[in-house]
């Protein structure tokens, strides 16, 4: 394989990595803002 | 030549999707490390300092997330290096639809008497709990007023609304005096780490909606959003209503709740250089006729009170001229005119309390 196709290899792994990263963090919080009820207050008014 | 550059740029891009598309160990450890990082990166950079450094806005995720607001401005206060007496009012939404531009209170103070600042802690349904926490945020170095605007049903909350501060804390404060009044009340405190983000994870967890929002203009707080927004009532709404306001009525948490601000007084009095003001706040006399026994025993407590304590309790309804017309609703002001009486009012009296004080700087 030459250093082209491995540099090119890498950079796809690292934009692999970095968006399902993110993804997997949102992900995650979603989760636990879903199980703790986390939710900002907002007045009912009466 | 031309030939060999088109097959190394598809070399290139097939070891690229490869990289993107196949198994690897690496990229999974490497996706859990990136998650690690930022939690990590999180709990390392938001810090009180660094929340306290920010504009509200940004933290904002509405204009009515008076939460957020409220969290900075409070941080603000216990972190900054101000030198100029304050005035620090909490409350809830009666407070904040009473008050014309709670903004333009510091440049009618200094006009009055010299350099003021003011900072408005008030968000909606705010529990005499969470008028702990914020006044557990004036620094050692605070010098000024603290001004306590309350109403009946501030006084009524129960240890069912405590169990509700508990479980889905508002504010990411920490404050020791709350966990000491949550064991008195018989409850736990929250859990704490000393980490400000993991023990205030919630308050950000629900404002993740924020991080997008970052690059672009912060959120601009609309203090009357309530107003704005609820249609006024009309006699069919009174009459719906009723029923509804009456149920509000808890005679029973009165004792308790006053005991809780006596405590809360006190511990404001032992402190060098700061003045108490209770505000006893504009109410409908329809509202007060609903309300019966519990406004009667609410206005005997607060006077009673006041006078044991010699903390100045202000009624400024009459002062400023307030009438049953000037209301939007049962409980909040929604005239301008009115709202600018009742700040015109409130502030000739904290310059009156700031001048009389013998040494004010």
């Amino acid at each position: 394989m030459s250093k082209l196709s491995v540099f090119f290899r890498a950079l796809g792994t690292t934009i692999r990595v970095i968006v399902l990263g993110e993804l997997l963090f949102i992900a995650l919080v979603t989760l636990y803002s879903m199980q703790t009820n986390s939710h900002i207050f907002r007045y009912a008014g009466f | 030549m031309m030939k060999q550059a088109g097959r190394m740029g598809l070399q290139a891009w097939e070891a690229f999707l490869d990289g993107l598309q196949s198994r690897s160990l690496l990229a999974c450890l490497g996706m859990l490390l990136l998650v690690t990082m930022q939690m990590a990166a999180l709990s390392f950079f938001v810090t009180e300092e660094a929340v306290s450094g920010i504009e509200a806005g940004v933290l904002m995720s509405a204009p009515d997330d008076y939460d957020a607001h409220v969290t900075v401005e409070a941080l603000r206060l216990k972190h900054g290096q101000s030198r100029n007496l304050t005035v620090v009012c909490t409350g809830d939404s009666m407070i904040s639809e009473a008050l014309d531009d709670p903004d333009r209170i510091a440049s009618q103070l200094s006009e009055l008497v010299g350099p003021v600042d003011f900072s408005f802690l008030a968000t909606d349904l705010q529990t005499l709990w969470e008028t702990v926490i914020l006044l557990d945020q004036l620094p050692e170095t605070f010098r000024g007023v603290v001004i306590i605007p309350l109403s009946p049903l501030q006084v009524m909350h129960g240890q069912q609304r405590l169990k509700k501060v508990l479980a889905s804390p508002r504010m990411a404060l920490y404050s020791e005096t709350f966990d000491l009044e949550v064991r008195k009340a018989g409850l736990s405190p929250p859990p704490q780490c000393g980490v400000y983000f993991i023990d205030h994870n919630r308050f950000f967890v629900a404002r993740t909606s924020v991080m997008g929002k970052w690059s672009i203009e912060p959120v601009a707080l609309d203090r009357h959003m309530l107003t704005r927004t609820d249609p006024p009532w009309t006699e069919a709404t009174w009459k719906r209503n009723e029923a509804k306001l009456r149920d509000l009525v808890h005679l029973e948490n009165m004792p308790e709740m006053f005991e809780l601000l006596e405590r809360m007084l006190l511990r404001l009095r032992k402190r060098e250089g700061v003045q108490v003001v209770l505000l006893d706040l504009p109410r409908h006399p329809r509202t007060m006729a609903i309300f019966g026994d519990a406004e009667q025993e609410y206005e005997t407590r607060l006077s009673q009170l006041a006078n044991r304590l010699d903390v100045p309790c202000w009624s400024l309804t009459q002062d400023a001229c307030i009438e049953p017309e000037d209301f939007h609703d049962p409980a909040h002001l929604g005239s301008t005119d009115a709202r600018r009486r009742f700040q015109a009012v409130v502030c000739q009296r904290i310059s009156q309390l700031l001048i009389a004080s013998e040494d004010p700087r």
